[in-house]
């Protein structure tokens, strides 16, 4: 049976315990991801969003990790109860992972086509030589040319864009009906990440995979997703659809990070925006709105008590109280006229 | 390859023949005198010198030498009149080799074993307790963990041999004497390595296909973790294998330990010569096993 | 009631095989261990007790041997001329292990060898009594010419230099057994590399000699005495750590051990002594060394050192104290040469009055003001035990005012420095090759090979040369004891202790002999119940 909502994350609050004390990295993360849809998780350094991520896959060091509340559904079935057999089954198979660095993300000592064949004689059964040629079709589907060749070569004799091209073979090998990219293009140079977009744009296509694009570029948001959620904090401070948030975002801080895109048509002279201000502290979170701290709209209620999710439109969502009917109209519709 | 391998054994040689010329001179200038006994006199020094051939010039004497090592004959013992040094070797290599190797697995296993597990365990008791089995095997010295070993299961418990080398029992206490320093280092670099392995990207990559705990280890974490481990284990397999006096000396074990220490207090030149070149040898070829095995496990080393 | 029968036959199964392997362990093995294996078992290359003792179960010399005394052994009878310099032996019928008759001409054929030089042995000194043997070893004679002499196939013929009593013993000792010519030659260098290459005439033939790790010995059919030996056999371990021998003992592995200085307080009820023969002495470098040229000086430091006390703090008391300089059990004519001619000459503790004294006369004849003024260098091995022994004697002879300075050094360099005549004092001894206070008292006459310090006293010359030539054996005794007395007169060296070793036995060997002469442990007789 196939279920509308592949991926449902309810309320998730996962937490570090280290020296220093409980890092709250996710503080309340719920979101939706349909079949085949493509989603962007959005954010600065530090404000969860692979936390998340590595989650749905239970990816995070458990020892100082720890899920301190809300769920997981993948496929209807509840994964966050899931024994670590079960996740097995599941990683790889059902759900794909490919990482930020490619440099680092493969086995240095081990040859590429091993790599790529592993999940599938343990997990399936496959045999050497069916194993082999799924491998070949997968490199020739991610764009390697000379896959016979390439398959009983290193990494070390693959260049950046290569490696990662390679990553995404061994995620999708087998066809998931999910796959997390979280930030895939970050180390690479700009024609190859575009190479690299289209390729996982047209391998959605084909598979018809649903994506999770974690990144905290909205130039490559823009580029391959359909959704967007902006994470900040440990918490989501605007949903919408891709259009909602370029063209009618609402939240100060997904304004900031739009001012912050380089253009080609600003003026050499014209400083690069930055948003003020440094990420909250995740030992003491504030008690109000994440963002407050450096928001210069911010207003006294905003530091007191988290604000809630405002619609806007049907899919258009946003957690600040600049929405709240009772906010000065000055705050409000405030659009910098940014597209 | 074959360059390189060409390359390596021509070093090799070069290497082994300065330090033979090196020995061989560094003996003679040992103070002492290998014909001097309690009741000999200047007549019977004489003779011996004579039947040695340590008459001749000097530069002589080394040609001569050099010559027969070329045809594989180490020449007669000083000490022991009747017997080559060919065949001293070859009598008590045996020994020190099964010594040895049993040694090294001891330690291999062992120190992978308890390395890993340590890793694995960060921070819990079972850490902790790895932890100090290393510090202590890396502390105690060799005789007094020997003497121990024997006092306590060979006389007290009485549940082990004392001594000699006739059997699988009588392997079990020089074994574990020999082998816990070893075993104490790699477990310490095992759990270093693969706490810092464990750390790297890749392993997450692996966890994400959906492979078992158990084949991250062996398939990738071993793997990267276990280079440093070589390094070590070069010069101390040859270390290990080509004897060592005191376990030998305590378990009363033939091996070929106890002449590195006697040859020299009998100035025995020609045996020091030969146990000289016999664990240079070692030495060299250990390290060129090392240098290949290391572009084997990782390709990025290949020096060839 | 089928698994109870079953079980019962496995049981008496497992109960015989106990039993066969019990029968089988009442073989009589004697066990014991060395401390390292014999450099070889060549008769005329020997040079250490081990080998000689091994050498002493496996061959058979003229006479053999035993406990101080001389019985025929492949002699069945001899005769000395009235000069004492000529003996003829008569041999018996006695077979090689490999069948072929012992003969004269081997006896001949292995002291020839003794003393040619190109044998190069160590022990050739030995042979220099027989006459022309220090001149054939120094290549001056061809080596027929040495007084051996096969007079056909089984009487031998030996003329001396000059008489002496103690040859007959002498010829029980390893450099004079015998050898097969033909053997020798077909293997060359070979030749007693291993057992194989070996022939065998004694009471025990070496089955198997495993390198570095035992020695096995078993009956010899075909000995002349064999009813006398109740072994079937023995084994020889070769154990280096003297601790791990006295856990083996303990063990049950070995049937005797010595016990080292270190453990003797653990096992002091439980030990036996023997005399080892070996003599510890303070040699002095007379001629190199201007304050030690003054005899009074050398009595003064003789007088200084407690005995008594240095054998406490040095050996455990084990060890007994040396107040004059032959050990008193080698024999004298009837009786022991020390009931013979009892001598105390220095008491066991030290007489620092009388040092004093002499220390005083020293000082004057020397010209010198104080003793501080004297340094001098002791030298010894780089062995703990001897670093121990060298302090002692240091703050001993340092009570006297002198400044000593202790050196250690590597045991061969030790004795090169001492053959170099390059040491002030030297902690040095000697062990007996024959019965006879001789074999201690020869190594100080003034041009001796051994005298290192180059003591030179005429009248010490004299007796000695009197004893050698003597051919009453009362009055020779007579000169021997009176060359001792002037040696410490003289104060030529100064003695220090005789060696005495601890050892422990199993108590079901019985007849097992323990001498300081020839074998150290002699179990040809020897049983096991």
């Amino acid at each position: 049976m196939i279920v509308e909502r592949l991926l449902e994350i309810n309320d998730l609050h996962f937490s570090f315990l280290t020296y220093g004390g409980e890092v709250k990295a996710v503080r309340g993360i719920s979101f939706q991801v349909k079949q085949g849809e493509k989603v962007a998780l959005v954010g600065e350094s530090g404000s969860g969003k692979s936390v998340t991520a590595q989650c749905i896959l239970k990816l995070n060091p458990e020892p100082p990790g720890f899920l301190k509340k809300g769920s997981i559904l993948f496929d209807g079935q509840n994964i966050t109860e899931m024994n670590e057999k079960g996740m097995r089954k599941i990683r790889g198979h059902d759900i794909g992972m490919i990482f930020q660095d490619p440099l680092t993300s493969l086995n240095p000592t081990m040859k590429v086509g091993e790599q790529i064949t592993e999940g599938l004689l343990s997990h399936h059964g496959f045999s050497r030589k069916n194993a082999r040629k799924r491998a070949y079709e997968m490199l020739k589907m991610v764009g390697i040319a000379d896959y016979e060749k390439r398959f009983k070569q290193y990494p070390y004799q693959f260049s950046g864009g290569m490696k990662q091209r390679v990553m995404i073979a061994i995620a999708l090998i087998h066809s998931p009906r999910l796959l997390i990219a979280d930030e895939p293009t970050t180390s690479l140079d700009v024609t190859i990440e575009a190479q690299i977009l289209d390729l996982m744009d047209n391998l959605q296509q084909n598979l018809k995979t649903a994506i999770i694009l974690i990144t905290h570029d909205l130039g490559v948001v823009a580029r391959l997703c359909e959704r967007v959620l902006v994470i900040y904090g440990g918490k989501i401070v605007e949903a919408g659809d891709i259009d909602n948030i370029y063209y009618q975002a609402k939240h100060p801080y997904t304004w900031g990070l739009l001012k912050s895109i380089p253009r080609l048509d600003h003026q050499k002279s014209k400083k690069l925006g930055s948003i003020e201000g440094t990420p909250p502290d995740l030992f003491e979170p504030p008690a109000g709105c994440p963002f407050a701290a450096r928001c210069q709209y911010a207003m006294r209620v905003c530091y007191q008590e988290e604000p809630a999710f405002f619609p806007i439109t049907a899919g258009h969502q946003v957690a600040c109280w600049l929405l709240h009917p009772d906010a000065p109209e000055s705050a409000k519709s405030t659009n910098l006229g940014v597209f | 390859m074959f360059k390189y391998l060409m390359k390596r054994f021509v070093i090799s040689i070069l290497t082994l023949f300065v330090l033979i010329t090196v020995v061989w001179i560094l003996v003679r200038l040992v103070p002492g005198d290998p014909f001097i006994g309690e009741k000999v006199t200047p007549q019977i020094k004489l003779n011996m010198i004579r039947y040695y051939g340590f008459d001749q010039p000097l530069y002589r004497q080394y040609l001569i030498y050099l010559r027969n090592l070329l045809k594989g004959d180490l020449g007669y013992s000083l000490k022991y009149r009747n017997v080559t040094v060919n065949k001293i070797l070859a009598d008590s290599f045996p020994y020190s080799a099964s010594l040895g190797i049993r040694s090294l697995l001891f330690a291999l296993v062992g120190g992978i074993l308890l390395g890993t597990t340590a890793a694995f365990n960060r921070g819990r008791f079972l850490d902790y307790f790895c932890i100090i089995i290393a510090i202590i095997g890396v502390s105690v010295p060799d005789f007094i963990l020997g003497y121990l070993l024997q006092f306590v299961f060979g006389i007290r418990l009485k549940w082990l041999p004392v001594a000699q080398w006739q059997g699988i029992k009588y392997t079990i206490l020089p074994v574990i004497g020999l082998g816990t320093y070893t075993l104490a280092m790699i477990s310490r670099l095992m759990r270093t390595n693969m706490l810092e392995v464990l750390q790297q990207d890749y392993i997450k990559t692996a966890k994400s296909k959906g492979l078992s705990t158990l084949k991250i280890i062996l398939k990738h974490q071993l793997r990267n973790a276990i280079i440093p481990v070589i390094t070590v284990l070069g010069p101390t397999t040859a270390a290990i294998l080509t004897g060592t006096f005191v376990i030998e000396s305590i378990f009363s074990i033939p091996g070929m330990g106890k002449y590195y220490v006697t040859a020299v207090q009998n100035l025995d030149y020609s045996l020091i010569l030969g146990m000289t070149i016999f664990y240079g040898f070692f030495l060299v070829v250990a390290n060129a096993i090392v240098d290949l095995l290391y572009g084997i496990i990782d390709p990025r080393i290949r020096i060839y | 009631m089928r698994i109870g029968l079953r079980l019962t036959i496995l049981l008496s199964l497992l109960l015989v095989c106990l039993i066969c392997f019990n029968v089988q362990g009442a073989e009589k093995i004697f066990r014991y261990s060395l401390r390292a294996d014999c450099s070889t078992l060549d008769p005329q290359l020997a040079n250490s007790q081990d080998t000689s003792t091994v050498a002493h179960h496996i061959y058979e010399g003229l006479i053999r041997y035993t406990g101080g005394e001389i019985k025929p052994g492949m002699a069945k009878n001899w005769e000395v001329s009235a000069d004492g310099r000529v003996y003829t032996f008569q041999l018996r019928e006695a077979k090689w292990s490999n069948g072929e008759p012992v003969t004269a001409y081997d006896f001949e054929y292995g002291i020839r060898r003794l003393l040619d030089p190109q044998t190069g042995s160590y022990y050739s000194f030995a042979g220099f009594i027989i006459k022309n043997g220090a001149k054939v070893n120094r290549g001056e004679l061809p080596v027929e010419e040495l007084g051996v002499k096969a007079i056909d196939a089984k009487t031998l013929r030996i003329e001396l230099e000059q008489p002496a009593d103690y040859f007959l013993a002498y010829t029980g000792f390893v450099s004079f057994y015998p050898v097969k010519k033909d053997y020798v030659e077909k293997h060359g260098k070979e030749f007693a590399a291993d057992a194989d290459k070996l022939l065998y005439n004694g009471p025990f033939i070496l089955k198997e000699w495993r390198h570095e790790d035992r020695l096995i010995l078993v009956k010899n059919p075909d000995y002349w005495n064999r009813e006398t030996v109740k072994l079937d056999g023995a084994e020889i371990i070769i154990v280096t750590d003297a601790n791990t021998a006295v856990s083996m003992f303990e063990n049950g592995i070995l049937d005797l051990v010595d016990v080292p200085t270190a453990l003797i307080e653990q096992y002091r009820d439980d030990v036996e002594f023997y005399f080892s023969g070996a003599d510890d002495f303070l040699k002095y470098g007379i001629d190199t060394n201007p304050y030690l040229k003054n005899t009074n000086l050398r009595r003064a430091i003789n007088y200084s050192i407690d005995r008594e006390n240095f054998i406490k703090l040095t050996t455990n008391d084990i060890y007994q104290a040396g107040t004059r300089y032959v050990i008193p059990i080698v024999s004298g004519v009837e009786k022991s040469y020390g009931e013979e001619y009892p001598l105390q000459f220095y008491p066991l503790k030290a007489d620092l009055k009388l040092a004093e004294n002499y220390l005083k006369q020293a000082l004057d004849e020397l010209g010198l003001n104080s003793p501080a003024e004297i340094e001098l260098e002791f030298l010894t091995t780089d062995h703990d035990t001897s670093r121990i022994q060298a302090e002692v004697l240091q703050h001993m002879i340092q009570q006297l005012g002198i400044k000593v300075e202790i050196r250690q050094v590597t045991y061969k360099q030790r004795l090169t420095m001492e053959a170099e005549h390059q040491f002030d004092m030297v902690f040095s001894g000697w062990a007996p090759d024959y019965d006879d206070p001789l074999t201690y008292l020869e190594l100080w006459v003034s041009d001796g090979p051994y005298n290192h310090g180059g003591f030179n006293n005429q009248e010490y010359d004299a007796l000695i040369k009197q004893a050698i030539y003597e051919t009453d054996q009362r009055q020779r005794m007579d000169a021997l004891f009176a060359a001792e007395k002037v040696l410490l007169e003289e104060a030529g060296i100064c003695p220090l202790q005789f060696r005495r070793i601890p050892y422990m036995i199993n108590p079901r060997v019985k007849g097992l002999i323990r001498y300081y002469i020839g074998a150290r442990e002699d179990f040809v007789t020897a049983d096991i119940f």
